[in-house]
C-alpha cells in the first residue's frame, strides 16, 4: 500500500519473493500484481542474465582495481535486484538519472559497460553520450552526492512543458527516475528536488536505494523515519519495497512510471537493499559492520531468490550454465579491453570546456602545446 | 616463456606502502587470472590482491612481513598454457602519456615501460629527482609585446610596439641599434626609473635591446652624451611689455643671501687652468666599475674629494667669520650649489669628509634629486663650511662666485673640453678645465687662497694623489 | 570639462551625417558611433535620491540628448511596439533610418508617438531607458523570439521580480515561460540544468548577490563542468542573472560583489554591463550563448537613464571597450564602478590629467585587447572595483597585464578595492565602497613614478 497522508504507515514493505525465493505477494503487494501480468517467460530469464552479468562485471573490474588497473571500483554488489527491476520497467522514452553505482541500469539503457570503466581509470568524466540513442536517456553519473536529483526533476518540469505527459499515448507519455541512495536523502539539493518536484508537479520516480550505508555511516543516522516516509512530508507519495526482490521493484516502479506518465505527478519507492560490498574500492567495511549483518543480507542475495523462483518456474539447468558463461565471457571481455584503453590526448584537457571558443582557453592550450614541444618530441 | 612481475599497486587512492602479510600461493603454483595470491595491510585496510597472470608462479620476491613501497615488485608469473586469460605483458600498449594528476607528475620520463605497468598506483615510486631536459626554449612567445589577442576591433589605438618579437632561440642578440621606430616606449621598469632619475628623455633614446626595448646602457649611453646646456627654441617676443614677478620665496631668499655675502665680505677671485685628462678617465672607469654601476658618478665627485683634501692642507677656508673669532671647521659640510627650477638653492652634505667615494657619490646624486624635486629640506642648506659650484653643466668655462654666507670660500668647477696643452714638450689634445674660486678676504690672504686652488688643481691633474 | 564637450559635439555631428546618408541609402544604418552614446549617460531618478543629487551636476551637459521624458515613458510602457518592430528586419533599417532622421531635430518630436498608431510604427531607435526597462526590453525581446527561453526565480511572475526587472513579461507570456520557484536556489539552478538538459534556454534570476551561495554548488560542480563532463555533446545555455554591487543602502548580504569566485571557475562565462544599452544588448546575447552566463546587474545603475540603441549594437559580448579616451593613465572598471571611473575622469581633467577609462564589461573572459593598447598609450593602470582586493578579479587583470605590457609600464599596476571585510553595515558603505576620490587617490600615486 502506498504511503498517504492519512495514512502514513502501511503495515507491510511490498514483497512478491520470499527471501527463499518463494512467489509469495505481501499484502501491501495487491495493486502491483497486475503489472507482472506484463511479464513473461523470456523477460524473467532476462532479469536473471542482467543481474548475473553486471555481478560478473563488478568482480572482474573489482579485481582489476586490486591489480592496479583501475584508481577506483564502485561495486554494486547485492544490488542487483533493485536496479534491474526498476531498469526494466522504463520505456525507451524515460529519462534515467543514475548517481555513480547504477552500473547495469545503464547496461540495460545501452551504454557500453567500458565506459564506466573509463570513468574510474581516469580516462573521462563521463563515459558515454547521453543524447546518443542507442544509449536509451541513461545520463552520466554525477558524484556529488545527490546533485541530480534537481537535474532530473528540472528535466521532468521540462518534459511536462514539452507536452510529453498525459496525452494518453503510451509512445509518448514520458517520465524520469532519478536513483540515488540513504545517504543522499540527507543533502538539500535532494530535498529541494522533492520541493520542486510537487510543486509543478513533475512526471518523475524518485528511486531510492536504501543500502543502509553511507560509507561508513548506518541509515540511522541518515533518518529518525523510515525513508519512504519523509517524501510524503513534501506531498510526494512513497512506497517501501524488498529492493533484492526484482519483481517487486519492476511492478511497483512500472506502476509509478506509469503514474508519472499519465500526469499524476512525482512519486518516491525506498527499496531496501544492502551494499554487499564496500563503499569503493579504498573503504574497509570490516571497520564499521558486523559479519552477521553481512550474512544476514547474503541470505536474501537477489541473484539466489531469483534463481530459485526461476526453478519453480521449471527453468532448468542449462539456463542457469549459460548465463555465467554468457557473464565469464563479459567479464574477460571487460578485462581484455580494460587493458587496452589509452589515455586522453593532452589537448583533450582544454577540449569542451566551453561550447564556444574562449580565449584564455585557447591560449592556455596554446602555451602547453609548445612546452610539451619543448622537450623535443619523446620526453 | 614470458616472465611477468607483478608491482604491488595503489588501492587506496592515495596510498604510498603496504606490508605483506600473508602469501596464498607458493613458487611453482599454477594460477589464475583473479586467484587471490597475496594479502597485503594498507594504512586503510586488509586486502586480498588477485593474480592480473595466468600461469606458474616464479618468485615471491617480498617476504611475509615486509612492508614495501607501491611499485615494488612483489611476485613474477611465467605465462604457461595456451589460454591465458589476460594480453601477455609486452603486448600491453604503453599509455600515451603518464597524465597523472597529482603531485607524483614528477614520474620520470626515462623510466623503461614496465609490463603490468601500475596506470593508477601514484604512491612514492617515481618522484623524480631530475627535471624533464628543454630541447627548445618556448622563446620570447611569452612575453608578447604587442597584444593582437582583444575580441572586439581595437578602437583607434596607438600603433602595436616596435620590433616584432624575437624568433625562437635567444642566441642571437640584437646586431646594431635600429634608429628609433614610431611608437610607445618599451622599457623595463627599472630603466625607466634610471631614466628619469638621470633626466634621460626615453623618447629620444635609440633602443638596442632584443625586442626593441631600451636597455640600460642605452639610457646610460645617452646620459653622458653632451653636457654643455642647451637651448631647446627661441621664443618668439611676448606681446606684453614687461612681464612683473613677484620678489618672494626662493628668489627673495637668494637675493638676501646674494646682498648678504657680497656686500659684507671682501670677495677675492682666483682661476687656474688644469689639465684633467686624468680625473675624466678616472671617472670613465669608476663609471664601469661594478661598485659604482648604479651611482652617478661625474667629475664634481672628484672635485668634491680634491676640495676636502686640499682643506685638509688649508683648513682656515673651511671656516665662519664672526666679528670677534674666525671658526675654523674640522669637518666639512660640503655645500653643492643647485639649480632647481625655483632658483638656486645649496644643499650639503654633511660630514662629507668621513665619506668613501661611494658614499660621497650616493649623497651627492641623493642631494640633487631631491633637490630637482624641490624636496630639500631646510636643514640640509644650513651648516655648510664651504661649497663647490658647478657651472661646467652649463657650458661656462669659469665665474667668480658669490661666498654662502657663512662660509669663506667657495669653488667653481667649470667646463671641460678638450683644448691643446704642452705635454713632454708637445702640443696635444687634453681634457682642459679653469678651476675659479672666491675667497672673504677677512679670513684668507692671496698665499691661503693660492695654495688651496692649487691643491686642488693637482688632485684634478693627478687623482692619484688621493692616495694619502 | 573640454574633452567630454568635444566628445558630445562628435557624437552630435555623427548622428547627423548618419542621417544624411540614411536618406540616400535606405537599407544600412551601421556607422551610428554607438560607442560614444555609451559615455552619455542622463541621471534622473526619484527626487530626494542621493544618487540624483551626486550626478545632476555632472551630468548638466549631457541632457541636449534626452529625448522628450513623456514620450520616452510612453515608450518604455509599450511594449508591443518593440516585439513587431524587432521582428522585420526591414522594419529596422527604416525604424533606424527615421528615427536617425528624428534625431536631427533636437526638440526631439521625432517620437514613436507622434507617428501612426498602427502596431507597425516605427519606434525612436535610440531611447532613453533605466536599466532595469533595458533589461525588461531585452528579456522580452528574447523570450518572444525563442519559445525555448524561460525565466524562472523567485518572484519573477506576478511582482515582476523584487527589482521589476521582469515586470509583465509572466502577463505577456505565461506562468509556464516566466515561472515564480519555490525558495530554494540549489533548487531553482539545478532545476535549470535538467530543462537545459531537455533544450530549454533558462534564465534564472538569484534574487539577492548574497543568495547566490546557496546555488553555488550546482553552479560550480554542475553547471561549470556539465558540457566538460559530456564532451561538449550537450549544450548548458543557462543564464543567471545575480543582483551586484553596493551604493543603494542596502542589509547584509544585499550588496555583495562576488564575480570573483565565478571568474576562477572554469567552465562559466561571466559578465556584467554597466550602461542600459549594455544591459539590453548583453542579456540578449547571453540567453542566445550555448555557455553558462553569470550575469551581474549593478543595482547602482537600476534606475538611472541612459541612451539605449534598440536596433545596433556594435560591441560583442566578451569584449571590452574605451569609455572615455586618455593620455597619462588608464582606469579599468566594470558595473557600478564605472561610473565612478568617469566622474574621477572628469574631476582629473579639471586638474589637468587626461584619464582613459574602459569599461572591462566582461570577467571571464576578460578581454585584454583594448586594456592592453591602452596601458601602452598610457604607461599607468588602475583597477577599480567594487569587490574586496585580495583575490579578486583586478588581481588578475593586475597579473596578467604586468605580464603582457611589462614594457610598457611606467608605474606598477595598481588596484582600488573594497576592504577585505565582511560588507559593513550600510552607514558605511559609502567609506567602504571606492569613490572617486580613492580612484584619484590611486591616479595621483601611479603619475608620482
Amino acid at each position: 500500500m502506498v504511503a498517504t497522508n492519512e495514512n502514513p504507515r502501511p503495515a507491510n514493505t511490498v514483497q512478491l519473493l520470499t527471501a527463499e525465493g518463494r512467489f509469495q505477494p505481501s499484502e501491501t503487494s495487491a495493486e502491483y500484481l497486475p503489472y507482472l501480468e506484463r511479464l513473461d517467460e523470456n523477460d524473467y530469464r532476462r532479469f536473471y542474465r542482467d543481474m548475473v552479468r553486471v555481478r560478473a562485471f563488478d568482480t572482474e573490474a573489482a579485481n582489476l582495481q586490486r591489480q592496479g588497473q583501475l584508481g577506483l571500483w564502485v561495486p554494486s554488489h547485492g544490488q542487483e535486484g533493485a536496479q534491474v527491476g526498476s531498469a526494466r520497467a522504463a520505456k525507451p522514452q524515460d529519462h534515467l538519472f543514475p548517481s555513480y553505482r547504477e552500473h547495469v541500469v545503464g547496461m540495460i539503457r545501452g551504454i557500453d559497460p567500458i565506459g564506466i570503466i573509463g570513468l574510474l581509470r581516469g580516462t573521462t568524466h563521463g563515459g558515454w553520450d547521453p543524447t546518443d540513442p542507442a544509449v536509451g536517456n541513461f545520463h552520466l553519473y554525477t558524484l556529488v552526492i545527490g546533485s541530480h536529483t534537481l537535474h532530473a526533476t528540472g528535466y521532468a518540469m521540462g518534459m511536462k512543458f514539452d507536452g510529453v505527459v498525459g496525452t494518453g499515448d503510451p509512445e509518448v507519455d514520458a517520465a524520469t527516475i532519478a536513483y540515488f541512495g540513504d545517504g543522499a536523502t540527507s543533502q538539500g539539493d535532494v530535498n529541494e528536488a522533492y520541493v520542486f518536484a510537487a510543486s509543478y508537479q513533475t512526471p518523475q520516480v524518485f528511486f531510492l536505494q536504501n543500502n543502509h550505508w553511507a560509507i561508513s555511516v548506518p541509515v540511522s543516522t541518515q533518518s529518525r523515519t523510515p525513508l519512504y516516509l519523509r517524501s510524503s512530508g513534501f506531498g510526494i507519495p512513497g512506497v517501501q519495497i524488498d529492493g533484492n526482490d526484482v519483481l517487486a521493484a519492476y511492478a511497483v516502479t512500472a506502476k509509478h512510471l506509469d503514474d508519472a506518465r499519465s500526469g499524476e505527478g512525482p512519486s518516491m519507492i525506498e527499496a531496501l537493499t544492502y551494499r554487499m560490498g564496500a563503499h569503493t574500492s579504498s573503504d574497509d567495511p570490516s571497520k564499521y559492520r558486523s559479519d552477521d549483518e553481512l550474512a544476514y543480507w547474503a541470505e536474501r542475495d537477489p541473484i539466489l531468490r531469483f534463481r530459485v523462483f526461476l526453478e519453480q518456474q521449471g527453468v532448468g539447468q542449462a539456463f542457469f550454465d549459460s548465463a555465467d558463461e554468457e557473464a565469464a565471457d563479459l567479464a574477460a571481455d571487460i578485462r581484455r579491453r580494460t587493458l587496452e584503453l589509452t589515455s586522453p590526448s593532452v589537448a583533450s584537457m582544454f577540449e569542451h570546456v566551453y561550447s564556444e571558443p574562449h580565449p584564455l582557453t585557447e591560449e592556455q592550450r596554446r602555451w602547453f602545446e609548445d612546452y610539451e614541444a619543448s622537450f623535443g618530441g619523446d620526453a | 616463456m614470458s616472465e611477468s612481475k607483478f608491482l604491488l599497486p595503489d588501492v587506496g587512492e592515495g596510498l604510498t606502502e603496504a606490508e605483506i602479510v600473508a602469501w596464498k600461493v607458493a613458487p611453482g603454483e599454477q594460477v589464475a587470472v583473479n586467484q587471490v595470491i597475496v594479502e597485503i595491510e594498507t594504512a586503510k585496510s586488509l586486502v586480498e590482491l588477485p593474480s592480473p597472470f595466468e600461469g606458474t608462479v616464479g618468485e615471491l620476491l617480498v617476504s611475509e612481513g615486509e612492508t614495501v613501497e607501491v611499485g615494488t615488485p612483489i611476485f613474477t608469473v611465467t605465462a604457461g598454457g595456451a589460454t591465458a586469460a589476460a594480453a601477455a605483458p609486452e603486448q600491453e600498449p604503453e599509455p600515451a602519456e603518464q597524465v597523472a594528476s597529482d603531485a607524483a607528475a614528477t614520474v620520470s620520463h626515462e623510466e623503461e615501460p614496465k609490463p603490468g605497468a601500475v596506470l593508477v598506483g601514484y604512491g612514492s615510486a617515481g618522484h623524480g629527482t631530475s627535471r624533464r631536459r628543454r630541447v627548445t626554449h618556448p622563446g620570447t612567445a611569452s612575453i608578447p609585446v604587442s597584444f593582437s589577442g582583444g575580441i572586439a576591433p581595437a578602437p583607434a589605438a596607438p600603433a602595436s610596439a616596435p620590433a616584432a618579437p624575437a624568433a625562437a632561440s635567444h642566441a642571437a642578440p640584437a646586431s646594431a641599434p635600429t634608429a628609433r621606430p614610431a611608437g610607445p616606449v618599451v622599457a623595463k621598469p627599472p630603466i625607466r626609473k634610471l631614466a628619469k632619475d638621470l633626466g634621460v628623455d626615453l623618447t629620444t633614446v635609440t633602443p638596442t635591446g632584443p625586442i626593441g626595448d631600451v636597455t640600460r646602457d642605452d639610457v646610460l649611453r645617452e646620459a653622458t652624451q653632451a653636457t654643455v646646456f642647451r637651448n631647446i627654441q627661441t621664443p618668439e617676443w611676448p606681446d606684453d611689455r614687461e612681464d612683473r614677478i613677484p620678489v618672494r620665496g626662493v628668489r627673495k631668499a637668494i637675493a638676501n643671501a646674494m646682498t648678504t655675502s657680497a656686500f659684507s665680505a671682501p670677495h677675492v677671485s682666483l682661476f687656474v687652468d688644469v689639465d684633467a685628462t686624468r680625473t675624466m678617465e678616472f671617472v670613465k672607469r669608476l663609471k664601469n666599475s661594478a661598485d659604482f654601476a648604479d651611482v652617478k658618478v661625474s667629475p664634481l665627485l672628484i672635485m668634491a674629494k680634491a676640495i676636502m683634501w686640499a682643506v685638509r692642507r688649508n683648513p682656515t677656508v673651511n671656516s665662519t667669520w664672526t666679528d670677534e673669532e674666525i671658526i675654523v671647521h674640522h669637518y666639512v659640510n660640503l655645500g653643492i650649489a643647485a639649480a632647481t627650477p625655483r632658483g638656486l638653492i645649496v644643499p650639503n652634505v654633511k660630514e662629507a669628509q668621513s665619506m668613501t667615494l661611494l658614499e660621497l657619490a650616493k649623497a651627492l646624486e641623493e642631494l640633487t634629486l631631491t633637490a630637482r624635486d624641490g624636496k630639500t629640506q631646510p636643514a640640509a642648506m644650513s651648516g655648510g663650511t664651504i661649497t663647490v659650484t658647478n657651472i661646467g653643466v652649463f657650458g661656462m668655462d669659469t665665474g667668480t662666485p658669490i661666498l654662502n654666507p657663512g662660509e669663506v670660500g667657495i669653488v667653481a668647477l667649470g667646463t671641460i673640453k678638450q683644448k691643446p696643452w704642452v705635454v713632454d714638450g708637445e702640443v696635444r689634445p687634453r681634457y682642459v678645465t679653469t678651476l675659479g674660486a672666491s675667497f672673504d678676504h677677512r679670513v684668507v690672504d692671496g698665499d691661503v687662497a693660492s695654495r688651496f686652488l692649487a691643491d686642488v688643481a693637482s688632485i684634478i691633474e693627478e687623482p692619484a694623489l688621493l692616495l694619502d | 570639462m573640454s574633452d567630454v564637450r568635444s566628445e558630445a559635439e562628435y557624437v552630435e555631428a555623427e548622428l547627423v551625417e548618419t542621417g544624411q546618408e540614411d536618406d540616400a541609402s535606405a537599407t544600412d544604418s551601421t556607422s551610428l558611433d554607438t560607442q560614444a552614446i555609451d559615455v552619455v549617460e542622463i541621471i534622473e531618478s526619484d527626487p530626494g535620491s542621493r544618487v540624483l543629487e551626486e550626478h545632476v551636476a555632472e551630468q548638466e551637459w549631457t541632457r541636449e540628448f534626452v529625448i522628450d521624458d513623456e514620450a520616452a515613458a510612453a515608450e518604455g510602457e509599450d511594449t508591443a511596439h518593440h516585439d513587431t518592430a524587432h521582428h522585420d528586419a526591414q522594419a529596422s533599417a527604416e525604424v533606424g533610418e527615421e528615427a536617425a532622421a528624428a534625431e536631427h531635430d533636437t526638440s526631439a518630436e521625432g517620437d514613436g508617438s507622434a507617428a501612426e498608431p498602427v502596431a507597425a510604427a516605427p519606434e525612436p531607435r535610440i531611447q532613453s531607458l533605466p536599466m532595469v526597462k533595458a533589461l525588461n526590453a531585452g528579456l522580452r525581446r528574447a523570450l518572444a523570439e525563442d519559445d525555448r527561453v524561460l525565466i524562472m526565480g523567485e518572484d519573477v511572475g506576478p511582482l515582476g521580480g523584487v527589482f521589476r526587472v521582469t515586470e509583465g513579461l509572466q502577463k505577456e507570456f505565461g506562468p509556464q515561460r516566466v515561472l515564480d520557484t519555490p525558495l530554494a536556489e540549489a533548487g531553482i539552478i539545478g532545476s535549470a540544468i535538467g530543462l537545459a538538459m531537455r533544450g530549454y534556454r533558462p534564465v534564472v534570476e538569484i534574487q539577492f548577490n548574497g543568495f547566490v551561495f546557496p546555488g553555488f554548488d550546482q553552479i560550480t560542480t554542475q553547471l561549470a563542468k556539465m558540457t566538460n563532463r559530456h564532451s561538449g555533446r550537450m549544450r548548458f545555455p543557462v543564464v543567471i542573472r545575480i543582483p551586484h554591487g553596493g551604493h543603494i543602502g542596502a542589509v547584509e548580504h544585499h550588496q555583495e560583489a562576488p564575480e570573483a569566485y565565478f571568474a576562477h571557475t572554469a567552465g562559466l562565462r561571466v559578465v556584467a554591463p554597466s550602461t542600459p544599452h549594455d544591459a539590453y544588448w548583453m542579456i540578449q546575447e547571453a540567453i542566445e550563448s550555448d555557455d553558462p552566463v553569470v550575469f551581474f546587474e549593478p543595482m547602482s545603475r537600476y534606475w538611472p537613464k541612459g541612451e539605449v540603441d534598440l536596433v545596433e549594437n556594435p560591441t560583442p559580448l566578451h569584449a571590452s571597450r574605451v569609455v572615455r579616451t586618455g593620455t597619462d593613465a588608464t582606469v579599468v572598471a566594470w558595473a557600478g564602478m564605472v561610473s565612478v571611473a568617469l566622474r574621477a575622469a572628469e574631476i582629473a581633467a579639471e586638474e589637468g590629467r587626461s584619464i582613459e577609462v574602459v569599461d572591462l564589461r566582461s570577467l571571464s573572459p576578460v578581454d585584454y585587447g583594448p586594456v592592453i593598447a591602452s596601458v601602452q598609450k598610457t604607461g599607468r593602470l588602475i583597477i577599480a572595483q567594487e569587490a574586496p582586493g585580495n583575490v579578486s578579479v583586478a588581481s588578475e587583470v593586475a597579473a596578467t597585464v604586468a605580464e603582457k605590457a611589462f614594457y610598457s609600464l611606467e608605474s606598477p599596476v595598481l588596484r582600488v578595492s573594497g576592504f577585505d571585510v565582511p560588507f559593513p553595515p550600510a552607514k558605511l558603505e559609502e567609506l567602504y565602497l571606492p569613490d572617486a576620490d580613492r580612484i584619484l587617490e590611486a591616479v595621483d600615486r601611479a603619475l608620482a613614478y
